[in-house]
């Protein structure tokens, strides 16, 4: 059940209304009408794996309770490993096990072996990568005391179930979401208007520049060689947006969705494709991943080498890059994506800058700086793309060439006017949590109305005709 | 939460407006493709605008031909009125029996033909109903029946084509433009005939293709086929000639001739002629001129030997 | 150690670290309220921390942080 489908708005539709006639019940209705949602949400998209997930919730449940309660350290110790270990066994099984696999045939292979790959393909649990992390740092802060563990079962699963982030995002924290739970959301118009606006933007991202972006990049994608530089070269930032306009655009839909529930979730991107430095843009790409993975991994690698100095910082902050890019699966692009982010922030370290306060310049004073990073973050996301390394070598080596100077053969007059409005609203709204927060918000209800119903027109206009997936899903 | 919801309802009513006003006002045609589901194919591929033009002047043909491209490039007035024939050609753009159907009402109003030729082709008879729809909605006045085929066609684009000519007609009337008889590639011949300057096609094979028979066509071929007998006016279906690479890729081509003959009387033209994929086609499709021109001779001749036509008008005049 | 002793030097560190002091030692202050404090500049500044209070923190202790109160009670409580 994609969000945009008619099943998914139909079925919104009937947890709305019953969710929020709850309200005048309890807390507790609303949970449950939200967790049968999620329950049923998830069965829809992938039944067999429901059972899978129900049972590892449960003892994520049961293993929040254990280490709590357990009095002796050493004990306590191995329940959070067990958790540890049961959580990302199981993601390594079913995400990674098929390449460690056959990445061991082929280091066998080349040493005269002959051994075949794995030719049955394990299927992978829809949204289990967002899961697997959001369950395990709820581990980590019961085991670390930096949260309360929870013992209500309701609101456990709730929190899992949540069907708005369950298959793809945002990483939401339990401390922020079990909260909320507690006590009865009373219906606040604020709230879900600003919900249902974020949700139009994500429908405006995804299904007009991301989806119409796709056809375009995948054929210079399907033909590197056949492609000349200027295509490669134009076609390299477009997937950047495609990719930020397609996960932006499901961020958005989801916490829009969650937001109209009256349960506002982590923020996932503020604007990265205007950044002037590499920390600005993982404070501002998938922020809800990259928060995780700064305390979850950077924090404690750092703390145990903040004694190296200069040194322990580079370690910490490649480790935690190594796991952002195995985060996005297995394949050796994503691991050497993870590698270049490490060494984009040498500079930053070496200088001792990262420390510095970002600097106060006018945003004009920042355009130099920010084109560039768009050019950088442009190239490097081409390993993220790239079926492989060597395609993605060839791709580089494809772009200084005497084809550099021909017309790029990409034909981007179709998507311009949209593109147009997307990039311009982007950057007109870089620092707010969506780009209709505060859109003409203060101004007299006809212009607001009339710019919402210009850009639904456009969306109908221009949005792509075909079905498509989420990038993200397969994360 | 009620007064929400109702806010939203006014709120996507509003909107509403607001798409029927943007659409209405919206330059046509478009500059090139900028807004992508908005396709205004206007006086485009196969003048449509200008034979819908000629279909809606008196005149009185005794034979009306109904179909895709195949039918106003194949069957060429000229040909049949060196036989003594009347006739107007009403095909257009990927035209199938669903809009055949409206189109053949809106005709019959008006004029009196004695026999329907229908160009059926294999794979027209499946629900892609858009890009007919487009051209229909775009090139002729849009009223009841044709707003009804973008509402069949269930397509965003074909409703933003709908709204659009729609929008245009209530304001500033039904559509009006200037199509060029002879754009260098095609000739506007008087009787719905479009010619293609002379050139040859270099076969390639395709992929092999089911026959998909949706039962709506079946039905509007139906519908027709009862329309045209309680009028006393006969319908001859025709499968016309398209290159053997082409009609080598069909899957099912038996159980389509015995559903056709199961309709009306059915000619398959296709396979029975001494004709050359590269010789006698510009495509996979169509027929060159040379082409054109054996195709309707035989035709006429079977159609002759068969007893199935009227007498000629022409020939008495002569 | 008192905390109107331990305060200043709080802020002498984080100016040292973050150069800059657009910051109001509140109790209720929070790292994403300051300029430039986020996980990176994180440790550098428990460092500086440890260095100038001359203690060591435990992993826990650093995540049972939730604003500038709590940061100077721990500091507070390295001295009892």
């Amino acid at each position: 059940m994609l969000f945009l489908s008619s099943e998914f708005i139909v079925f919104f539709a009937v947890v709305f209304v019953l969710y929020w006639a709850m309200e005048r019940v309890s807390a507790t209705a609303q949970n449950l009408v939200l967790l049968a949602g999620g329950l049923f949400f998830y069965g829809w998209a992938d039944l067999r794996f429901l059972a899978l997930l129900t049972l590892s919730a449960a003892t994520n449940y049961g293993l929040g309770l254990a280490i709590e309660d357990t009095k002796s350290e050493p004990r306590r110790r191995v329940w959070f490993w067990f958790g540890m270990v049961f959580n990302f066994g199981l993601l390594a099984y079913f995400k990674y096990f098929g390449f460690f696999y056959d990445s061991f045939v082929d280091l066998l292979n080349q040493f005269g072996g002959h051994s075949e790959h794995l030719s049955l393909k394990i299927a992978l649990p829809l949204g289990i990568s967002f899961f697997t992390f959001q369950v395990a740092g709820y581990l980590i802060d019961v085991f670390n005391g930096g949260i309360e563990v929870c013992r209500k079962p309701v609101h456990f699963f709730t929190y899992v179930f949540h069907f708005p982030k369950l298959l793809s995002g945002p990483v939401e924290r339990a401390q922020a979401f079990l909260p909320r739970l507690t006590l009865v959301r009373a219906f606040d118009r604020a709230l879900v208007t600003d919900g249902a606006r974020q949700i139009l933007w994500g429908i405006f991202a995804k299904a007009v520049i991301a989806d119409n972006l796709a056809p375009l990049v995948d054929r210079v994608h399907a033909d590197i060689p056949g492609s000349g530089g200027s295509t490669l070269l134009l076609a390299a930032p477009l997937y950047l947006i495609q990719l930020f306009a397609d996960f932006s655009g499901y961020s958005n839909m989801a916490i829009g969705t969650s937001k109209m529930l009256g349960i506002p979730l982590a923020i996932n991107f503020r604007g990265p494709l205007f950044v002037a430095n590499i920390s600005e843009f993982w404070r501002k790409w998938h922020i809800s991943l990259t928060s995780w993975m700064m305390d979850y991994v950077f924090t404690p690698i750092s703390f145990l080498l903040r004694d190296k100095g200069r040194v322990g910082m580079v370690i910490a902050i490649f480790i935690t890059f190594l796991a952002v890019g195995i985060w996005h699966g297995a394949n050796w692009t994503f691991m050497a994506f993870g590698l270049v982010q490490g060494v984009y922030f040498l500079p930053l370290v070496l200088s001792g800058k990262v420390n510095v306060t970002s600097r106060k310049d006018r945003w004009w004073q920042q355009v130099p700086a920010m084109l560039g990073m768009f050019v950088l973050m442009s190239l490097t996301f081409v390993l993220m793309r790239a079926t492989d390394l060597s395609a993605a070598w060839m791709y580089m080596q494809g772009i200084p060439n005497a084809s550099l100077f021909e017309t790029p053969d990409i034909d981007i007059w179709t998507i311009f006017i949209p593109l147009f409005v997307f990039v311009g609203m982007e950057w007109y709204t870089r620092g707010m949590d969506h780009a209709l927060q505060t859109w003409a918000t203060e101004r007299h209800w006809f212009f607001r109305w009339t710019s919402y119903g210009l850009l639904i027109t456009l969306i109908l206009l221009s949005m792509s005709t075909q079905e498509a997936g989420f990038i993200y899903f397969q994360f | 939460m009620l007064r929400f919801l109702l806010r939203l309802s006014a709120f996507f009513l509003f909107s509403s407006v607001v798409y029927v006003v943007v659409l209405t006002f919206l330059p046509r045609p478009m500059p090139y493709r900028v807004l992508r589901n908005l396709n205004v194919p206007l006086g485009g591929n196969g003048h449509n605008y200008t034979r819908l033009q000629e279909a809606d002047r008196p005149g009185d043909p005794e034979i009306l031909i109904l179909g895709s491209s195949s039918a106003y490039r194949g069957f060429d007035p000229r040909v049949f009125a060196a036989r003594g024939y009347r006739s107007f050609n009403l095909g257009s753009s990927s035209q199938t029996p669903i809009q055949s159907e409206v189109l053949l009402h809106r005709y019959l109003k008006t004029h009196t033909p004695r026999t329907v030729l229908m160009e059926v082709a294999p794979l027209g008879l499946d629900l892609s109903i858009l890009e007919g729809t487009l051209d229909l909605v775009t090139n002729a006045p849009v009223d009841v029946p044709t707003f009804e085929l973008v509402v069949d066609a269930g397509n965003i684009r074909a409703w933003n084509a709908g709204i659009h000519a729609l929008g245009k007609q209530l304001l500033w009337g039904p559509v009006r433009t200037t199509e060029m008889a002879d754009n260098g590639l095609d000739r506007y011949i008087p009787g719905g005939y479009v010619e293609r300057r002379m050139s040859h096609y270099s076969p390639v094979r395709g992929k092999d293709e089911p026959i998909v028979m949706a039962p709506e066509q079946l039905e509007a071929l139906e519908r027709i086929k009862a329309t045209l007998d309680g009028r006393g006016i006969q319908l001859i279906l025709v499968e016309a000639p398209v290159t053997k690479v082409h009609s080598s890729t069909y899957i099912g081509h038996d159980r389509y001739v015995a559903c056709m003959r199961a309709i009306a009387p059915f000619i398959n033209m296709n396979g029975v002629l001494p004709l050359d994929d590269s010789l006698h086609f510009y495509d996979p499709f169509h027929l060159n001129q040379t082409g054109v021109e054996m195709f309707d001779r035989a035709l006429l001749d079977t159609l002759d030997r068969t007893g199935q036509l009227p007498p000629p008008s022409l020939r008495n005049e002569n | 150690m008192e905390r109107d002793l331990i305060i200043p030097r709080i802020q002498k560190t984080l100016i040292a670290v973050l150069g800059h002091d657009h910051f109001e030692m509140r109790d209720d202050l929070t790292a994403p309220d300051v300029e430039g404090w986020d996980s990176l500049t994180h440790m550098s500044i428990i460092t500086g921390l440890e260095k100038e209070f001359d203690v060591r923190f435990k992993l826990r202790e650093i995540n049972k942080l939730r604003n500038m109160g709590t940061l100077i009670d721990l500091i507070g409580s390295k001295f009892v």
